[in-house]
């Protein structure tokens, strides 16, 4: 399936990728197909990641946003997450999730400027 | 074949000519027993050239054992001379030039002409056919079943080596014997009649259907037998070939399996396929309170409740089209009838059986009152339960319920029983329950619901209530069940939440989050800092985090009297938290001591700077802020 999951919105040389409501396991992994693609398409130099506006974190879906990050970086991407409440941040931490290689920050407006010194 | 009539002159080249195609050795004799022709075939078959053959006695083509006896029955045929074959049921031979002999058939032809009597002799060798014949013998005695061929008039004529050890008769003795003898005395009068119907309408089949057969061996005795009929139609006439197979150890097999049933622990009842009662054991009799007798032979029927009796002979059918040992009434309570009329909860399985006399079914029939009373005796403990308790099936659908669970969800119990156990689950979890019911059923324990979450449940009236579950398979014969004990924690959780509010209000006095400069924030950690303290420091700083859009952490440990393992690994656990909200920690106010303790525990602080006073730490930050460079050298776990 091939279907778009979340819309991708094209800003500059980067991509701005807005995550949201209950994703269940396999739209996560469709997910992954969709953005490298449209990182490969657009030769897109950063990815902004948003998962403020999902309702669940947990570490399978954490653990598919690294995947995706990783897969992001080999596509010659730098990407950025941005927007994890307190409460997932706590959540990840308590399961152990290794989120270490993974760029994160505040919000849409401090990764955007994240992304921008990344790619400097 | 030549032309003979007498009168007429022959052309000895026609003759010839029709003499030499023919495929049979053609022999012409004159009265006193010479040669006077051959032709191709007869060089051939025996081996001599014409000219050494023509002028001689027949003789030298006779084995030399009927040699000296062969003209006394020449001159015999001369004087009544017809059409015929010779030596009429004896084995007949040739000689050829080199002294080997062969089988052959001969017809004998007189012929008259103007220069005397003669007797076309036409040779036919027969090897090849004796050799088919030998191959049969070979077949036969190489059977591992008794085999008796027999003519038309019930003589034996051939037989082999398992009839002469199931008869106890040598082989000899055997095919001199009318086949009658190896009949019972009582059923030989009739043996000869049954045969000859046999011969009228010759076609293969089993002798005596559905009847026991018994052979009658040499010293008198019986054995049982079957014995299967194949007719054999040969130039030598109609036979009959009888296979003979001994049954005994059948007989043996099927007494072991009567005294097997008869010692099965449930009762047993087995039928046709007409749905005769043909076999029963003594717990038949014990269950159903009839004498073997009385039900032997009877339709199994009259062991049906009259309710069910009417259709019962379909049902007893439908099983023999498609026979499979499988439950009868599956989900349906059967009873059984006794003969005192009263009715008996039973459980039946049924089993087909196919055997050489037809088709049979097997019930095995069990007693049910004591299960239908424990049965009982739970419901009611589910009912008196303290507890809501709901059973459901695999499919989740509510098969028991108690007044409780009516009380607490406020159902009519038959608003319940009959409905998938979702109706009780709040809509928004609705739809991921049965993946997780499933999951119970694929790996059945008893254990608590949703360890770690918080359960709720839902009413009729849509409202929703805290609740605590505890699961508990049930395996019965009727399948795999749940059982779910449900406890309303309303009241409990509401104590635990003021509980909470109130540790909260002490927790946030002890853990004070400053911002110190624009995006910088400072966390003085005073005490000890105990994992439940920790976690709610890194709540509040996270939050603050997020307010504050702060992107530098100062962590003061000076106010921290002992850091151990768990005290490191907590802190290292909020400078995670943060660094995924986006700040970046410091680490600030390391005494020696600590420092020490720190390495000598083995603790990893990764990237994670360190200042030793507040002051430093502050200018690290702010320095940091206008570095952009230095963002990739992130600290953290």
């Amino acid at each position: 399936m091939a279907t778009d999951i979340v819309p991708i919105i094209r800003v500059g040389t980067s991509l701005l990728v807005s995550l949201q409501g209950d994703m269940d396991d396999e739209a996560v992994l469709r997910l992954e197909g969709q953005i490298t693609r449209e990182v490969a398409r657009t030769r897109a130099k950063g990815t902004l990641i948003d998962v403020s506006g999902l309702a669940v974190v947990d570490s399978f879906i954490a653990r598919v946003i690294s995947r995706i990050v990783a897969m992001v970086r080999l596509l010659g991407c730098e990407a950025v997450v941005v927007g994890i409440q307190p409460a997932v941040a706590i959540t990840l931490v308590e399961l152990g999730v290794d989120m270490h290689q993974v760029h994160t920050a505040l919000n849409a407006g401090k990764g955007m400027e994240l992304l921008q010194r990344l790619q400097a | 074949m030549a032309e003979k009539k007498p009168a007429l002159p022959l052309s000895e080249a026609v003759y010839r000519a029709a003499l030499e195609r023919s495929p049979i050795a053609n022999i012409l004799v004159t009265r006193d027993g010479l040669i006077a022709l051959v032709n191709a075939q007869a060089e051939s078959m025996f081996g001599y050239s014409r000219e050494e053959l023509v002028g001689k006695p027949i003789e030298v083509l006779v084995p030399k054992s009927v040699r000296a006896r062969h003209p006394p029955m020449r001159d015999g045929y001369f004087k009544d001379p017809k059409v015929r074959y010779m030596g009429v049921g004896r084995d007949l031979a040739g000689t050829r030039k080199d002294g080997s002999e062969f089988p052959v058939e001969i017809a004998l032809n007189p012929i008259k002409t103007e220069d005397g009597d003669y007797t076309m002799a036409a040779v036919s060798d027969i090897s090849e056919r004796s050799r088919a014949e030998e191959k049969f013998r070979a077949v036969v005695e190489a059977a591992p079943t008794a085999m008796i061929m027999i003519n038309e008039a019930g003589d034996i004529v051939l037989t082999n080596a398992q009839a002469e050890k199931l008869f106890g008769y040598t082989r000899n003795e055997l095919l001199g014997l009318k086949v009658d003898a190896l009949v019972p005395d009582a059923n030989r009068k009739g043996h000869p009649k049954l045969r000859d119907g046999f011969f009228t309408d010759p076609r293969p089949r089993t002798m005596g259907a559905g009847r026991e057969l018994f052979g009658k061996r040499k010293d008198g005795s019986l054995v049982p037998v079957e014995i299967g009929l194949n007719p054999i139609q040969t130039s030598e006439g109609k036979f009959a070939i009888a296979a003979i197979a001994d049954i005994t150890e059948r007989r043996r097999a099927e007494e072991k399996f009567r005294s097997v049933v008869e010692a099965a622990p449930t009762a047993m009842i087995m039928i046709n396929e007409s749905g005769d009662i043909v076999l029963t054991n003594a717990q038949v009799d014990k269950l159903f309170g009839y004498a073997r007798e009385e039900l032997l032979g009877k339709k199994v029927d009259m062991l049906v409740p009259e309710m069910m009796r009417p259709g019962h002979p379909k049902l007893r059918d439908s099983f023999f089209t498609a026979p499979r040992p499988r439950t009868m009434g599956a989900g349906r309570e059967l009873h059984g009838l006794r003969k005192d009329g009263s009715l008996v909860p039973v459980e039946i399985g049924l089993n087909p059986i196919v055997t050489s006399e037809g088709r049979f079914a097997i019930a095995a029939i069990a007693d049910i009152t004591e299960r239908r009373r424990a049965e009982e005796k739970f419901r009611a403990v589910v009912e008196s339960a303290p507890n809501a308790m709901v059973m459901i099936d695999t499919h989740g659908i509510i098969v028991l319920t108690n007044n409780q669970a009516e009380k607490l969800f406020g159902y009519q119990r038959s608003e319940l029983v009959g409905q998938a156990i979702e109706i009780l689950v709040p809509k928004r979890i609705r739809e991921r329950h049965p993946g997780l019911r499933m999951g119970f059923f694929t790996d059945p324990r008893p254990r608590m619901m949703g360890i770690g979450r918080d359960l709720t449940g839902a009413r009729k009236d849509g409202s929703e209530f805290p609740v605590e579950i505890g699961l508990n398979p049930i395996e019965t014969s009727e399948g795999r069940f749940a059982i779910a004990a449900i406890a309303d924690i309303t009241e409990r959780v509401e104590r635990e939440k003021l509980l909470q509010r109130q540790r909260d209000e002490i927790m946030e006095l002890s853990t004070p989050v400053m911002q110190v400069w624009d995006k910088v924030l400072a966390l003085p950690i005073i005490g000890t800092l105990d994992s439940q303290r920790a976690a709610r420091l890194t709540e509040n700083l996270l939050q603050k985090i997020g307010q504050d859009e702060a992107e530098f952490v100062i962590l003061d440990i000076s106010g921290v009297p002992t850091i151990d393992s768990q005290v490191a690994q907590n802190l290292l656990k909020t400078v995670q938290g943060a660094r995924l909200m986006g700040a970046d920690c410091i680490l600030s106010g390391v005494r020696p001591e600590t420092a020490q303790a720190m390495v000598h525990l083995g603790i990893d602080i990764g990237a994670l700077r360190s200042r030793s006073t507040m002051r430093d730490a502050l200018q690290l930050a702010l320095a940091l802020r206008k570095d952009p460079e230095a963002v990739t050298l992130r600290g953290g776990g």
